[in-house]
C-alpha cells in the first residue's frame, strides 16, 4: 500500500498501471484515508463526523447540521437566525434534497421530487425572466392577489417530465432519459440535475491544484482519446480550479454552499448577498428579506461557516467487502481504463497530516458526447462537458435512497446503464463495456458499488 | 453461578446500591442467589439485553401515552377557551400546554434512531427517517408569519429588499378567509411532498396561538428583551366587537373565529398524531413496532444508545445550546413563544437518564422501572463504565438544572444566552454533555454493539 501511494505521486496519467491490484487480496483501501469512517456507526444516514474530529469541532459540526437540516422559514419570524426563505425557492432545507447527506431522488422514479435542480440556458430572454435556475415555489403572497398557499405567483413553473427510451444495439438493455419542459421554456434550455451525495468533500478540496493540472491532457498527448481539463473559475488571484457541482463551477465547498443557499432555498449570504429574483420579477423584489439587524445576511457569517464546515467534513464510509466478484470487477475497471478519468487515488494533506484518499475522480471536465450533453454552458464548461464524479460510497448512496439515479440527471438506474451512456471521450470505454460478458459487466458494477 | 459473575457481583453491588436503591439483601446477592426475588427496585442483577430493550420499549409506551393523555386534556382546555374566552380559560390552556411538554420532552430520546417518531408509516410499518410524525408534532422553527399576524420586526431584525414592507398582519392563513380551515387543509397544504406538510401543525403552532410572539418590554420587536413570554391577549379569541389581533388592535370577528377554529384543529391533529405513536409502542399490539423492537436484540440496544448520543450531543449541545450561544442575542430557542426552553432542555436530558437507568416517572407519580443499561453494564462486568456514565449524567443534570433554576427565578433561556458566550450555565452544560458523550462511546464499545446493517454487502459471496 505504501509503495502504491508513492507511485501515485509520481505517475500522473500513468496511474492506471500503477494502481493495478490485479492479485490483490484483503480489503479495498480506506476511501477517505485516515478520515474513513469505520462500519457500524449508523444504519440510516451519511451524516457522520470524521472520526478524528475532537469534541469541540464536533460540536460545530452538529451546529452546522442544524443549519443543513432545519427548514428555513418566511421572514419575519421569531427565529430570526433562520428566516428569509425565498421569495423564490426549490426546497426549505438542504436536507430536503440531500436526505441524510445522500443523493436526491431522480425524476424517473419520482417526477414530483423537490430534490432536483433545473438549470436554465442563457438563450432568448430566459435569464432575464427566470434567472439561471428554476425555483418552482415561492413564499405565501403578502399582497393577496392570485395567491395560493405556499405560492405567491406560484413560484416559477414546474417542468413537466417526458421519458424518452433508447434501445441499444447489441444489448437488451433499454435506456431511459428525461426531458423536462415548461410551456414558456423549451426542453433544450432546461437541464435537470440530481442532488449528489456529500461525503468527503473537504478531502476533495484538499487535493492540490498542481495535482489536477498534472492530470490534465488538453491536447491528448498520450493519444488515449481523453482530454481532461481543469474548469478554471475566477480571475487573477482568485483564479482556482472548479471542483464541485456536475460541471465543477465551484472551487470550494463554501462557494458551492453559498450557491445552494441562494439558488435552492432563497437564503442570501456574504458570498451571494442578492436574492435570485430575475430582473423582470418585480414582485419577487418587493418581498421582505430575513436580513439581520446589523446588516447581516439572511444566514449570518458564523452560522454560514458552521454549515460549510459541516458540509466539508462528512466522513467517507469504509469500502465494502472485497468479494471475489468485486476483485474481478476491479480487473475489468483497470482493463477498460475507467481510471483514465476516475483516477483512483490522490495524496493529500489535511489538518497537517498526509494521507491517501480513494475517490475515483480526476475532478476534470470531459466531453461526454451528445447523449449526455445538456447544451448548457456553465462558467467555462461547455454544453457537452461534465466533471468526472467521485465513485466512493455510490453503492451506499443508492442503498440509502433507492429512488435516486446515476449520472447528472439521474437517468441511469444501474452502474451498467451509467457506463452505457458514456460517450465522447469515454466512447471507447463504453464500447468495450458492451463487448464484455454479462458476468463481467456485473462484476464491474459490483466493484463500483463496493467503493 | 459462574465465577466471572460472582466477581462481578462483588464489584457491582456498590454501584447498584448507589443508583437503584437495591441494598443487596434480596435479589441475586440474597440467600437464594439469582433465583431469588428481585431487589426493592425491581431489578434483578442478572439482566439480559432483551430485558433492557423491553424496559426501554415499556418506557416509550408509558411516556407517549402520558403525552397523549395530556394532549387530550389540552384539547379540552382549548375547547373551553374558544367557547368562553377569558383570562382564566386562556391561562388554563397555556398550563395544559406546558404540562404535556413535560412527558413529551422525555420521549425525544426515542428520536434519531429510525423509530416510530421519525419513520412510522400510516400502515404501522417503519419507513425511512422523515416518514414519521415528528415533523407534524414538533416542527421547528415555525415560521409563524404563515399562520397568524406577526410584528413587522423582531429583535430589531427588520428590513426588506426594497420599498414595500408588508405589515405582518395579512398574508397568513388565519387572515386569508379564502383558505378553508379543515384538518385536511392544515395538514396538507403542501404542493410537493416531503418538505412542506409540517409547517402548520404541532406543539409550536399551538404554542404560538396561545402565547403569541415574544416581543419585548415595549411590545415592539426592537426594544430591550424582557423576561416574559409572548404577549397575545385572550381577546384574540373573543368574537364580535371585542375581537383583536394583538393588544389594542381590533379585528374583524371572523379573524378571531378563524383563529379559534385553527387552534382547535391543531389540537385535534396533535392528539391524533400522538395516538399513532402510542399504538406503535403498545405492548399488547401485534406485529407493531413494540413487538419488533423487543425482539431486536443488539440491533435495538444499539438504537437506544444511538438515540441517547445524538440527542445529548448533536441535538441538545450542538443545536439547541451552541447555536443560541453562537448567534447570541437571537431568539433561537425551541419554545420561543412560551419561554419554556429551559424545560425542553431538562426534559430532553431526563429522557437520556431514563433510558440509562430503565426508569421513568409517570404523570400520575407511579414509576415504570426495569432493567437499565447500567444494570447491563454491571452484569457484564463493566462496573467502572457504569459508574462513570452515571456520574457524567449526574453532572449534566446538575449543570442543566442551573439553567432551569435561573429561568424559574425569572431569567428565561433567551435572556440567559444574552449574557454571552461564556455564560457559565449554558457553557457548563455543553461541557457536561460533551464529557457524557465521551463515556457513552465507552459504553457502546464495552457492550460491543454496532448498528452496522449498512454492512449488508452488495454481494453475498465472499
Ligand atoms: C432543491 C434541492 C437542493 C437543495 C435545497 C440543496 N441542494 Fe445541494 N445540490 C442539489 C443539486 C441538484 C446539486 C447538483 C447541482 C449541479 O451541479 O448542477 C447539488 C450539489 C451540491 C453540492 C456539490 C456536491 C458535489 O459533489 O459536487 C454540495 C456541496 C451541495 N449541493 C450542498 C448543499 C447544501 C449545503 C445545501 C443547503 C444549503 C444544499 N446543497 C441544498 C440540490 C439541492
Ligand atoms: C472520459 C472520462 C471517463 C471515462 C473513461 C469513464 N468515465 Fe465514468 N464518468 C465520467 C463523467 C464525466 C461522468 C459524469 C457524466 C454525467 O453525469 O453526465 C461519469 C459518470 C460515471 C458514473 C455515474 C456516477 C454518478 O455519480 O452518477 C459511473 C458509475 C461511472 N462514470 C463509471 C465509469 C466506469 C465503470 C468507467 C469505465 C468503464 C467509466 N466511468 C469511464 C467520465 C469518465
Amino acid at each position: 500500500m505504501i509503495r502504491l501511494a508513492a507511485t501515485v505521486l509520481i505517475g500522473s496519467t500513468l496511474l492506471i498501471g500503477s494502481c493495478s491490484q490485479r492479485d490483490a487480496t484483503g480489503p479495498l483501501p480506506a476511501p477517505g484515508g485516515a478520515w474513513t469512517l469505520a462500519w457500524g456507526a449508523t444504519s440510516h444516514t451519511l451524516v457522520q463526523p470524521t472520526p478524528t474530529m475532537d469534541r469541540e469541532t464536533e460540536l460545530r459540526f452538529w451546529t452546522g447540521f442544524a443549519m443543513f437540516r432545519d427548514p428555513w422559514v418566511k421572514a419575519p419570524s421569531s427565529t430570526t437566525a433562520r428566516d428569509g426563505l425565498g421569495p423564490l425557492f426549490s426546497a426549505r432545507s438542504c436536507q430536503s434534497c440531500h436526505a441524510g447527506a445522500g443523493r436526491g431522488d431522480s425524476l424517473l422514479n419520482d417526477p414530483d421530487t423537490p430534490a432536483m435542480a433545473f438549470k436554465l440556458a442563457d438563450v432568448d430572454d430566459i435569464h432575464s425572466r427566470f434567472g439561471d435556475q428554476l425555483q418552482t415555489r415561492a413564499i405565501y403572497d403578502v399582497t393577496g392577489v392570485g395567491k395560493r398557499l405556499s405560492g405567491f405567483y406560484p413560484g416559477e413553473p414546474r417542468p413537466s417530465v417526458k421519458v424518452e427510451t433508447l434501445e441499444l444495439d447489441d444489448t437488451d438493455i433499454v435506456l431511459n432519459r428525461v426531458h423536462a419542459s415548461v410551456p414558456d421554456i423549451p426542453a433544450y434550455a432546461i437541464s435537470p440535475r440530481v442532488a449528489p451525495g456529500l461525503v468527503g468533500l473537504g478531502l476533495l478540496e484538499a487535493i492540490p491544484q498542481s495535482r489536477l493540472e498534472a492530470l490534465e491532457d488538453p491536447d491528448d498527448a498520450n493519444s488515449d482519446g481523453i482530454t481532461g481539463r481543469v474548469h478554471w473559475v475566477g480571475e487573477g488571484e482568485a483564479r482556482a480550479a472548479g471542483r464541485f457541482g456536475w460541471k465543477a463551477p465551484h472551487p470550494t465547498v463554501a462557494a458551492q454552499t453559498a450557491d445552494a443557499f441562494r439558488n435552492d432555498i432563497g437564503i442570501t449570504s456574504v458570498y451571494n448577498p442578492v436574492e435570485t429574483c430575475a430582473p423582470q420579477q418585480q414582485r419577487c423584489h418587493d418581498q421582505r428579506s430575513g436580513n439581520g439587524p446589523q446588516g447581516d445576511h439572511e444566514i449570518g457569517g458564523i452560522l454560514f461557516d458552521t454549515a460549510v464546515e459541516f458540509t466539508a467534513s462528512l466522513a467517507v464510509p469504509e469500502a465494502r467487502r472485497a468479494t471475489a466478484k468485486v476483485r474481478r470487477g476491479q480487473r475489468v475497471f483497470e482493463d477498460l481504463a475507467c481510471a483514465a478519468c476516475h483516477t483512483p487515488s490522490h495524496d493529500i494533506v489535511v489538518a497537517g497530516e498526509q494521507t491517501t484518499i480513494w475517490p475515483y475522480t480526476d475532478l476534470l471536465l470531459h466531453d461526454m458526447g451528445p447523449l449526455l450533453a445538456d447544451g448548457i454552458a456553465q462558467g467555462d464548461a461547455t454544453g457537452g462537458e461534465w466533471r468526472t464524479p467521485p465513485l466512493w460510497s455510490l453503492g451506499l448512496q443508492q442503498q440509502l435512497n433507492p429512488e435516486t439515479g446515476f449520472l447528472h440527471d439521474g437517468r441511469a438506474a444501474t452502474i451498467q446503464e451509467a457506463v452505457l451512456w458514456h460517450g465522447g471521450e469515454a466512447a471507447t470505454a463504453a464500447a468495450r463495456f458492451k463487448s464484455l460478458s454479462k458476468a463481467e459487466q456485473d462484476a464491474l458494477a459490483a466493484f463500483v458499488l463496493a467503493l | 453461578m459462574n465465577k466471572k459473575l460472582t466477581g462481578l457481583l462483588a464489584m457491582g453491588l456498590l454501584a447498584l446500591a448507589g443508583c437503584e436503591g437495591d441494598d443487596g439483601s434480596v435479589g441475586p446477592a440474597g440467600a437464594t442467589g439469582a433465583a431469588g426475588p428481585a431487589g426493592p427496585a425491581g431489578v434483578p442483577l442478572v439482566v439480559t439485553r432483551t430485558d433492557v430493550v423491553t424496559t426501554n420499549a415499556n418506557i416509550a409506551y408509558a411516556s407517549y401515552s402520558d403525552s397523549w393523555v395530556l394532549a387530550i386534556e389540552l384539547q379540552g382546555k382549548i375547547d373551553d377557551l374558544v367557547a368562553a374566552p377569558s383570562q382564566e380559560t386562556f391561562d388554563a390552556a397555556k398550563d395544559a400546554w406546558l404540562a404535556v411538554n413535560e412527558p413529551y420532552g422525555q420521549t425525544e430520546v426515542y428520536r434519531f434512531r429510525v423509530g416510530p417518531i421519525d419513520a412510522l408509516l400510516p400502515d404501522g410499518s417503519l419507513g425511512v427517517e422523515g416518514d414519521g410524525p415528528e415533523g407534524a408534532i414538533n416542527a421547528w422553527p415555525l415560521g409563524e408569519a404563515l399562520v397568524d399576524y406577526v410584528a413587522t420586526a423582531v429583535d430589531g431584525d427588520e428590513g426588506s429588499d426594497s420599498g414595500n414592507p408588508p405589515t405582518g398582519v395579512t398574508g397568513n392563513i388565519i387572515s386569508d378567509t379564502t383558505f378553508t380551515l379543515s384538518k385536511a387543509n392544515i395538514r396538507d397544504n403542501n404542493e410537493l411532498d416531503d418538505d412542506e406538510r409540517n409547517l402548520t401543525t404541532g406543539f409550536h403552532v399551538i404554542e404560538f396561538l396561545l402565547w403569541g410572539q415574544d416581543l419585548n418590554a415595549d411590545l415592539s420587536g426592537t426594544g430591550t428583551r424582557d423576561a416574559t413570554g409572548g404577549q397575545r391577549p385572550f381577546s384574540d379569541y373573543q368574537t364580535g366587537a371585542s375581537c383583536t389581533s394583538g393588544i389594542g388592535t381590533s379585528s374583524a370577528s371572523v379573524i378571531c373565529e378563524r383563529r379559534g377554529q385553527y387552534l382547535q384543529l391543531a389540537a385535534e391533529i396533535l392528539v391524533e398524531d400522538l395516538k399513532t405513536l402510542v399504538d406503535a409502542w403498545n405492548p399488547n399490539g401485534t406485529g407493531n413496532h413494540y413487538a419488533n423492537f423487543v425482539a431486536g436484540g443488539d440491533v435495538s440496544l444499539a438504537k437506544i444508545l444511538e438515540g441517547m448520543g445524538r440527542l445529548g450531543f448533536g441535538e441538545l449541545a450542538g443545536e439547541r445550546m451552541n447555536i443560541a450561544l453562537l448567534t447570541n442575542s437571537q431568539e433561537d430557542e425551541h419554545s420561543c413563544f412560551s419561554d419554556n426552553t429551559h424545560r425542553d432542555i431538562v426534559t430532553n436530558a431526563q429522557g437520556i437518564v431514563n433510558s440509562y437507568f430503565g426508569e421513568y416517572t409517570r404523570i400520575d407519580g407511579s414509576t415504570v422501572d426495569g432493567a437499565g443499561i447500567d444494570d447491563l453494564l454491571i452484569s457484564e462486568g463493566f462496573t467502572e463504565t457504569a459508574n462513570a456514565f452515571r456520574a457524567a449524567l449526574e453532572t449534566t443534570m446538575i449543570r442543566i438544572s442551573t439553567i432551569d433554576d435561573m429561568a424559574k427565578a425569572g431569567m428565561p433561556f433567551d435572556t440567559q444566552i444574552q449574557l454571552g458566550i461564556n455564560e457559565p450555565n449554558i457553557a457548563g452544560s455543553i461541557q457536561a454533555l460533551s464529557a457524557q458523550t465521551d463515556i457513552l462511546e465507552t459504553v457502546i464499545s464495552d457492550l460491543d454493539v454496532t448498528v452496522g446493517d449498512l454492512r449488508q454487502d452488495t454481494e453475498e459471496e465472499i
